[in-house]
């Protein structure tokens, strides 16, 4: 199942926030280790005024669930409700001008929670994004916590959804050169792939393209 | 490829260059038409319509018919000083149109000090930018006049104009900026009321707020026409930063009033943000990742980064600057401080200051120490912006500007270029930077750079020295590309370079253009040699161009490049 969740939030780093929040409020609600495999991730809104929305993907793996989605304690009812629960939920966290869908296969029509018409927009448009990994870029997702620290590019590909490493203005590389990953890495979707940009540092190593907390400086006047 | 290192001629160059044009075989309508002094008014309508042939063509601005005089004879009459004579160049100026005072809420200095910093610097031309805003709009505007008319007085011999930091609708910042005058204050701040991206909430992308970029530049345009001011101008800031000013919007300015809208930063200011022991940051604070969603999303991850200290989009060989050019229309680059904090100043923001209700921040107090992370160079500290003209003046810099006269460089590089299209062996035929050559079919021509060596210490006590040169050669196709967004030039690339190495006091690098069978551009760049990289669009276009700046880790002391405006040549 992919919700869709529309704060308005400006750019990637501010849709990280949210993110986070969204991953908070799931895992409380589904209970078990859900939270910590949800897969969270970032899409531009570029219809309307541009804005960046969140998707969340809930994992399909539940062995024991005949419809295969995920929800513990499941019952249909159950579940149907479990959902509306979740939706209700983070409809309250972007608040009214924000919008919420959820989608699976027993969903035809999703669920859907709000009334602004960009924010539904948006919303829908990230669970697009995430279901095809057209665009957009992951937050969170399998393996992240293990790219910590300094990381061969091999290793890296190993512990990760990461499909390749792509050095921004073209320096070779190969699996063993060194990735700092600053604990902070934020592959990017496109064309149904991970890609985990990377620039050349100061001593040699690559960190992601990506920094932390970048600099606003003069940006928003 | 051709990628000779041919060997400059070093000589003594002590001549100012002559501009009595030779009689040449051009037929009488072409000289009126081609005579930009003859308002359109008085040709006849065969003249007129071989006026707007040329214009279709792409002779732009500041015309240089290399050969003409003889048939223009109102240029005869002329002195160097009259409007024919504009493109005599008797002097280069230095200036910076970028530079932040305590009347930003992101900034500290004062007018005074800023411009005595540029003036020891060795600039003789400034323009002091606030960012535009609601509290700007109120108050700063208004208050920093005086302060700039008390500088002016203070600092005679430097030209401190009075402008501010645009944020263009739909995109980036910008500078605008005004000829002095009794409406120079009442000019900006309405502009800044009424198309101000951040006073009026349009700064998001949308086509609407895009039309209002181009309203405000045709409403300065209006301004001129309406003799409230003498002349405004318009150049885009650090273009490539966030990855907002897309192709199209960058020719819809241009195009709303090429009288206004001249160019781009070549190169951002914040140039020590890279120092490695400094703020260790991006240089010129390039550090996005393309995650503002107003992005213009074919631009590539290479482009949220300078290059040799450039913006992506004029560092890049056969790049988006250079498919502006191959347009064979007008658009210049410059290179800025944007000083707001300086590594190393020892000032702090004055105590007390309520910058939203004083329209600025008190005048800043001694800090005791100097500040190691900030990220700016004073003005003229490490970068310039180099104008022709034939006297100094306020409105001599700006129409220097407007016809592209400019060439700029970091650390002081080079003392002097002077790169001149002409007939062979000919310098009394010599056409300036920005100028449109426009000879009969089958010209010989050929390209001068005159280039005087750096013969003194720049800023950070070193001789910097020139090792390489780089010649780079476009078509022009006046029809321009199909797509508006493009960025890429079809056939520019490197044609040549030259090993300066080991040279010293004033060297011409001379290369043949052939005879003039189609319209093209040529421009140049130098280098110290220290770093480069095959360009992003790989090394048979741009074998050694600027390489990637590391964040973090770029010295901008040790990266040193000049880079002039472009000539067109055309043939009749």
């Amino acid at each position: 199942m992919i919700i869709g969740v529309d704060g308005w939030s400006h750019d990637g780093e501010d849709a990280d926030h949210l993110a986070h929040r969204v991953r908070e409020g799931g895992g409380a609600l589904l209970g078990g280790d859900v939270g910590e495999r949800l897969e969270l991730a970032t899409h531009e809104v570029r219809s309307g005024r541009a804005h960046t929305a969140v998707s969340c993907c809930v994992p399909d793996d539940e062995p024991d669930r005949p419809d295969g989605h995920g929800w513990p304690d499941a019952g249909r009812q159950g579940r149907a409700g479990r959902l509306e629960g979740l939706v209700d939920v983070l409809h309250d966290l972007v608040g009214p001008d924000g919008a919420v869908v959820a989608t699976a296969p027993r969903l035809p029509d999703g669920l859907v929670r709000g009334h602004d018409t960009g924010a539904l927009s948006g919303a829908w448009a990230a669970v697009t994004a995430a279901a095809t990994r057209s665009s957009g870029r992951l937050v969170r997702y399998p393996g992240v916590d293990q790219l910590r620290g300094v990381l061969p590019v091999a290793d890296l590909l190993d512990r990760s959804v990461v499909d390749e490493v792509v050095v921004v203005g073209g320096s070779a590389h190969d699996g063993g050169t060194l990735v700092d990953t600053r604990d902070f890495v934020r592959p990017q979707l496109s064309d149904g792939r991970v890609r985990l940009l990377v620039q050349p540092a100061v001593g040699g190593v690559m960190v992601p393209f990506e920094k932390e907390n970048p600099e606003r400086c003069c940006e928003d006047h | 490829m051709s990628h000779d290192h041919g060997h400059p001629h070093s000589h003594d160059h002590g001549h100012t260059h002559g501009h009595t044009h030779d009689a040449a075989p051009v037929d009488d309508t072409t000289a009126v038409a081609i005579d930009t002094t003859v308002p359109d008014t008085e040709l006849s309508p065969t003249q007129l319509s071989r006026r707007n042939l040329l214009r279709a063509a792409g002779v732009v601005g500041s015309v240089a018919a290399v050969g003409l005089g003889h048939a223009a004879p109102a240029a005869a009459a002329t002195g160097p000083t009259q409007p024919r004579g504009r493109n005599v160049v008797n002097q280069w100026v230095a200036g910076d149109h970028h530079i932040h005072t305590q009347h930003s809420s992101d900034a500290i200095y004062t007018v005074a000090d800023q411009a005595q910093y540029a003036k020891s610097y060795g600039l003789d031309w400034l323009v002091i930018t606030d960012h535009g805003g609601a509290t700007h709009a109120r108050i700063g505007v208004d208050i920093v006049n005086p302060d700039i008319r008390a500088a002016r007085e203070a600092l005679p011999g430097t030209l401190i104009f009075q402008g501010l930091e645009w944020n263009i609708p739909s995109a980036e910042h910008g500078t605008v900026f005004v000829a002095p005058g009794d409406n120079e204050v009442a000019v900006l701040k309405q502009f800044e009321q009424d198309y101000d991206g951040g006073v009026n909430g349009t700064s998001s992308s949308s086509p609407a707020n895009e039309a209002q970029a181009v309203a405000g530049v045709q409403w300065l345009g209006k301004q001129v026409d309406d003799k409230r001011i003498e002349s405004a101008l318009f150049l885009a800031n650090h273009p490539a930063r966030q990855g907002i000013d897309s192709p199209h919007e960058i020719r819809a300015w241009r195009d709303a009033d090429p009288r206004v809208a001249v160019g781009f930063e070549g190169a951002p200011g914040h140039q020590a943000a890279g120092l490695p022991n400094g703020a260790a940051s991006g240089r010129g604070f390039y550090t996005n990742a393309g995650t503002n969603p107003n992005r213009f999303t074919a631009y590539p991850p290479e482009s949220y980064r300078t290059w040799g200290g450039f913006d992506w989009m004029t560092a890049t060989g056969g790049g988006l600057w250079d498919s502006l050019l191959a347009e064979g229309k007008p658009w210049w680059i410059s290179a800025n401080s944007d000083s707001h904090f300086n590594y190393l100043a020892t000032a702090a923001r004055g105590p007390g200051s309520n910058f939203n209700a004083e329209g600025r921040y008190r005048d800043p107090v001694y800090s005791g120490a100097p500040d190691e992370t900030a990220g700016d160079f004073w003005p003229g500290q490490y970068s310039r912006t180099v104008v022709g003209v034939n006297r100094p003046g306020y409105l001599e810099v700006m129409q220097g500007l407007r016809d592209g006269r400019v060439w700029v460089d970091h650390g002081r590089l080079v003392k002097g270029v002077n790169m001149v299209v002409r007939r062979p062996r000919n310098p009394r035929s010599d056409s300036p930077l920005g100028s449109t050559v426009a000879v009969p079919r089958g010209t010989a021509l050929e390209l001068s750079i005159t280039i005087t060596l750096q013969d003194l210490p720049n800023w950070a006590s070193f001789l910097p020295v020139l090792n390489r040169v780089d010649l780079i050669q476009g078509s022009i196709d006046v029809a321009g590309p199909a797509d508006r967004d493009t960025f890429l030039a079809p056939d520019t690339r490197v044609v040549r370079s030259w090993d300066t190495s080991g040279t010293s006091g004033t060297i011409e690098l001379v290369q043949p253009l052939g005879n003039v069978t189609e319209p093209f551009y040529v421009r140049a760049r130098g280098t110290d040699g220290n770093r480069s990289q095959p360009g992003y669009r790989g090394a048979t276009i741009d074998p050694e161009g600027p390489a990637l700046d590391v964040v973090g880790d770029a010295d901008p002391w040790e990266d040193l490049w000049f880079y002039t405006n472009p000539i067109f040549v055309t043939p009749l």
